[in-house]
């Protein structure tokens, strides 16, 4: 029945999941202050030789305590837990952030233009054509960076200036284009793909690993905004708004964009989870992030070394499970919504 | 009527749905009973509750929406709201069939026609397996389907609206029930059609002594079927009787303005009555605002042609070409209503969307006779902002993430240079002319009712300040007494802004009230257009006299 709003109760796990959520991001933002005031270690600090693999709740010469132990170097598990939230929280909004831009441009464009409303002429094409291989080849040699959206921004732009020099149009299927580009993509496997870039790289830092792991997780999200903004423009109000001539960069980011936003918010929220957990593997496996940055992952390959120390497994592990726990219970409320 | 005869009785029934932290009295203490071969319409608007109540009988409700239910729908002795489910589900189908609205949601469409009637009569009847094909045949010509054995072998998106409902008929009547409840059964088909599938009915009941449950918002389907009626408003029963006496001898003041809100000949002259004016008994006859015609022709329509190519099959290359409107010509003059009429199919729909720029054409289309390009919309942009359009189903006419101020505000700020405070008073003075008070530009679309939302849609049309509004079947989806404001309300803007509105309709009634001139349309062509009375009193053409008969 149409405009009763069946909003149900929230349940007792969802506050528990938010609030987890509020402590995992107290626990990032002031990782140096607790582990400092708290625990008295530095994230990479080496103690004492003899205190390698030392249980949860053994005692340094000095008075402070290892909580969760320590790992093969003697750093404190503890410490390095925390620091660890920092690193899933920065990788999972990171690669959530750049997939949803990718899945945005992509699935809104195909699912607006289709394959006829896209038109330019063939000085632009060229100049796309020719400036998209150059920049994605070098991009690969150099490694990523932010300079590329300066780099697109001068290829956007110099291709509208192009624009001006003729007027004969060819249309670009961009929707084919798009919906091509994901089988291509589709049919290599997810965990092929992401270690031959990363043999590519020379070496991954943070920033890399969240390109990558972005760079890998958009063509879900952009099924869903296409076919959603395709669903859109069929209906009527879309139409309305077209024959009272608003722009079409107004129907887009006013009319269709906040209604694509709420199904593809559930999306999201699972390449969040699927980035904390990619990212662990990865660095589980020992190529993701360099060696001096602390990751849940790092230390749960730790306990691969050493099978009697059953805190480095048994504590990243439930940080893990827990996290990616909270974050589809989040996510099912989004849905449910 | 005596009491061995009848067959369900409804006693002190009430029903509250839950929303959040209230209730919503659905169906408020409502008692009747049902006899033998009797033929009961329920009638009302939407939200009336006469829906609610009839599905409440086959307990198609699910538990968890239901906060209260009360009373006692008695069948047999047994009160159905109390039956556990084995027991209700050997009643429902087979005792007391249904009927629904839209024939083709209410079949499975991955599954052969026949193969689901022989389904209800393997789960109801006694019949041996062998000798079923041969009784769904039998009752499939007893529908009249024509050719019966195709339809066994049909798919339901195979078959047309009519055939559909036919199929449906047979469904219901496989099982030989006693009660048949008809939820709306002929609202979504065309006059024509509607009329065949009537007669059918009750043809078929009249036969075999069955009891009719009729749930319509139409009077006029009441009439001609029904032996007696119940008039429910907001949940309880307001009138009830036979028919067609209740009718022309209203008690109830509600009934009386279900009955003078709809446009007939008596009324042609006059301002709709609406319900609350009729019930608050203020309502007075006053004459519609006088049109100013003009001779010139502000839109001119020459030889527009529409085709569609049709893929046939998943695998095949070749397609098939539908041609929606072929060879069109007509001219719109300035200060009119033109009506187009026509059912489904006929090509009245591509008509508007031509013109409105929505698809691409062959042929010529001039606004104040200059021709606009029939491939772009863009090229024109100016000229087609002239022409605006309202569109049937007024839920998804509206953006409902965007307040309805600000989604006016956004048309005028793109027609004129006008700062944000400027274009705010404007938008609340549209909303004024269209009937809504400014407490509207902070409301988002959810709240609204449906003839809310259609206010909203001409408001937003009209921030374009078009010359030309085409109403695309724009009062259908709306209730009688709702589409008597939106009538008036149309009369009332052509008056104050001098507007010419292409009215396309399937609804004979409504077209005769608001137009001038009127065209029909079949299968794509016009068979005949004039002065709306002359062409609707006396038509020329078959298929006009047809299509004004199904009319009464």
């Amino acid at each position: 029945m149409r405009g009763i709003d069946t909003i149900r109760a929230t349940k007792w796990y969802q506050w528990l999941a938010v609030g987890y959520l509020v402590l995992m991001a107290v626990f990032a933002l002031f990782a140096p202050l607790l582990s400092e005031s708290f625990l008295g270690f530095a994230p990479n600090e080496l103690t004492g030789s003899d205190l390698y693999y030392t249980a949860p709740g053994s005692v340094e010469q000095d008075g402070r305590t290892h909580l969760l132990g320590t790992d093969r170097m003697g750093r404190d598990v503890a410490t390095r837990l925390i620091y660890g939230t920092r690193t899933a929280l920065f990788v999972g909004l990171g690669v959530s952030v750049i997939s949803l831009l990718i899945s945005l441009v992509l699935g809104l464009a195909a699912g607006y233009y289709g394959d006829r409303g896209v038109r330019m002429n063939s000085w632009q094409l060229i100049w796309i054509a020719i400036s998209a291989v150059v920049s994605g080849f070098y991009s690969s040699v150099f490694g990523f960076g932010f300079w590329l959206i300066g780099v697109l921004i001068l290829i956007g732009s110099i291709a509208y200036l192009l624009g001006r020099l003729s007027e004969r149009r060819i249309s670009v299927p961009i929707d084919l284009l798009t919906m091509k580009g994901i089988e291509i993509f589709k049919t290599i496997p997810g965990l092929f793909l992401i270690l031959s870039l990363f043999a590519i790289m020379r070496q991954p830092g943070m920033l890399t690993v969240i390109l990558i792991l972005g760079l890998v997780s958009w063509p879900a999200k952009t099924r869903i905004v296409r076919a959603e903004t395709m669903r859109l423009v069929s209906s009527n109000f879309i139409k309305s708004a077209q024959l009272s001539g608003l722009s079409d960069w107004r129907i887009l980011h006013r009319h269709i964009l906040p209604n694509v936003l709420a199904p593809i918010s559930i999306a999201v929220a699972y390449t969040f989870t699927g980035a904390i957990l990619a990212e662990s593997t990865l660095s589980f496996l020992g190529i993701g992030l360099p060696e001096d940055i602390p990751s849940w992952g790092a230390i749960l390959r730790e306990a691969r070394d050493y099978f009697a120390a059953w805190w480095l497994a048994v504590f990243p592990g439930l940080a893990v499970f827990f996290t990616v726990l909270t974050l589809n219970i989040i996510a099912d409320w989004l849905n449910q919504r | 009527m005596n009491k061995a005869d009848t067959i369900l009785r409804i006693a002190h029934f009430s029903l509250s749905f839950s929303q959040q932290h209230t209730s919503v009295q659905a169906v408020d203490d409502i008692s009747f009973s049902l006899s033998r071969g009797q033929r009961l319409a329920i009638v009302g608007e939407s939200g009336s509750g006469k829906t609610v109540s009839c599905l409440s009988i086959l307990n198609l409700f699910d538990e968890s929406p239901i906060a209260h239910s009360s009373g006692q729908i008695l069948y047999e002795e047994r009160n159905l709201l109390d039956t556990n489910a084995p027991l209700i589900n050997k009643i429902r189908g087979n005792k007391i069939a249904l009927i629904s609205q839209e024939p083709m949601s209410a079949m499975n469409p991955i599954t052969k026609c026949g193969k689901q009637l022989s389904e209800m009569l393997r789960l109801h009847s006694n019949r041996p397996i062998n000798t079923h094909k041969n009784h769904i045949l039998q009752l499939l010509e007893q529908v009249q389907l024509s050719d019966p054995e195709r339809i066994y072998q049909s798919y339901s998106h195979e078959l047309s609206g009519g055939q559909l409902q036919r199929v449906q008929i047979a469904m219901a009547l496989s099982t030989d029930p006693e009660i048949i409840i008809c939820d709306e059964p002929t609202t979504a088909l065309d006059v024509t059609i509607q009329q065949e599938i009537l007669t059918l009915l009750a043809e078929l009941t009249d036969m075999e002594d069955t009891s009719l449950l009729f749930i319509s918002h139409d009077l006029s389907v009441v009439t001609q079927l029904c032996d007696s009626v119940i008039v429910m408003h907001e949940g309880r029963i307001v009138e009830r009787g036979p028919l067609p006496e209740t009718f022309s001898h209203p008690q109830h003041a509600y009934t009386r303005a279900l009955l003078q809100s709809r446009p007939t000949i008596k009324n042609q002259n006059k301002v709709l009555p609406t319900v609350t004016e009729i019930i608050s008994g203020q309502y007075q006859e006053r004459p519609r605002p006088v049109r100013q015609l003009g001779e010139e022709p502000i839109l001119t329509v020459k030889s527009l042609t529409k085709t569609f190519d049709k893929k046939n099959h998943l695998f095949s290359r070749s397609s098939q070409t539908v041609v929606a409107t072929d060879d069109v010509s007509f001219e719109l003059r300035r200060g009119e209503v033109l009506g187009i009429v026509g059912e489904s199919g006929s090509g009245k729909s591509t008509i508007a969307r031509c013109i409105a720029g929505l698809y691409e054409y062959e042929g010529q289309i001039s606004y104040l006779g200059k021709a606009v390009n029939p491939k772009s919309y863009q090229a024109d942009l100016e000229l087609r902002q002239k022409v605006q359009m309202v569109f049937q189903d007024p839920y998804s006419s509206l953006n409902p993430k965007m307040k309805i101020g600000p989604s006016l505000v956004e048309i005028i700020r793109q027609h004129q240079k006008v700062s944000k405070s400027v274009a705010k008073s404007k938008a609340i003075e549209w909303l004024h002319s269209v009937g809504l008070d400014e407490t509207y530009y902070d409301r988002y679309p959810d709240g609204l009712s449906g003839g809310q939302r259609q206010r909203v849609c001409i408001a937003k049309c009209l921030c374009t300040q078009p010359e030309i509004l085409i109403c695309d079947e724009a009062v259908s989806a709306l209730d009688v007494s709702v589409q008597a404001l939106i009538l008036n309300l149309l009369d009332q803007l052509i008056y104050e802004l001098g507007l010419t509105i292409l009215f396309i309709s399937h609804d004979i009634s409504v077209v005769r009230y608001i137009s001038d001139r009127v065209l029909v349309m079949k299968e794509g062509q016009i068979v005949e257009s004039g002065e709306t009375h002359s062409v609707l009193d006396s038509p020329q053409n078959a298929y006009t006299q047809r299509l004004v008969d199904a009319v009464i």
